[in-house]
């Protein structure tokens, strides 16, 4: 970030006056605002937040992933795969 | 150090932050200008005003007068949120500033006031760091006292004094290094 200075030829720069700042004045919204801030968590459902919903989905997707590991562990090999012949002797 | 219906106030919007709006209908526009002087477009200024305001509100539970009014207090968090905004800013910072207040300037720092020195001092200006700038944009172009810069800033009014004139003297030297 670089600042840059701008020296006018004008005595003052324009400055907003009091109808501009009664345009932006708006504590309707600030009390909106705050609300939103303070507003517990679980007053949101998760889904409505973009950013949890992923992080549940991804969650919900290892535990799957991992269940099914384990399971694909657990039945042992496959009765597809070749069977081992002794040798002959 | 607030007035007594001012600390009244405060105390009121801690209990209820639906009553912390006399405390933003006075000093909005302070701040808004405050902003304003320091961001390119009046929207802008109006948001992060917005969220000064907001973090007021959040932060006052733990808000408490040690010795400094609550209008340096608000303004201490308006710097905080434009020092984020400038950051931010992908390109570059503009800030316009009156003829009058760098005239003052120029005469405080003891430099020439001619056409050539004012564009080196947009320069020198540029150059400084955000500490000392701040000092200088909150003296020349706010037009704050001593007293209410070392406010803001958590400094005495004395060191306030001391700072500004250093960097005056900085920035002569580097304009006289220049000629």
């Amino acid at each position: 970030m670089r600042k840059h200075y701008r020296i006018g030829r004008k005595d003052r720069p324009s400055v907003p006056d009091d109808r501009t700042v009664s345009r932006y004045k708006d504590m309707g919204r600030l009390m909106y605002n705050y609300q939103k801030a303070t507003r517990p968590l679980y007053e949101r459902p998760l889904y409505r937040d973009p950013r949890a919903f992923l992080a549940l989905l991804i969650i919900i997707l290892l535990t799957i992933l991992v269940w099914e590991a384990v399971e694909e562990e657990q039945r042992g090999p496959s009765p597809d795969a070749p069977a081992v012949e002794a040798p002959a002797s | 150090m607030e007035t007594n219906g001012e600390a009244l106030q405060i105390e009121a919007a801690k209990r209820d932050p639906a009553r912390f709006g006399p405390l933003y209908e006075r000093y909005f526009g302070d701040i808004f200008r405050f902003l304003a002087r320091r961001t390119a477009r009046e929207a802008d200024a109006a948001d992060l005003a917005q969220q000064t305001f907001l973090k007021a509100m959040l932060a006052l539970p733990r808000y408490r007068d040690q010795g400094a009014p609550f209008r340096a207090w608000l303004y201490r968090i308006a710097l905080n949120e434009v020092r984020m905004y400038w950051r931010s800013s992908k390109g570059k910072v503009y800030m316009d500033l009156g003829l009058a207040e760098t005239l003052q300037l120029m005469q405080d720092a003891e430099l020439p006031n001619g056409e050539e020195d004012l564009r080196a001092l947009e320069t020198a200006l540029g150059r400084l760091r955000e500490a000392p700038a701040a000092l200088i944009e909150m003296r020349y172009f706010d037009g704050m006292s001593f007293a209410e810069i070392g406010q803001v800033l958590g400094i005495s009014e004395d060191a306030a004094k001391m700072r500004t004139h250093r960097v005056l003297g900085a920035l002569r030297s580097s304009l006289e290094r220049k000629a």
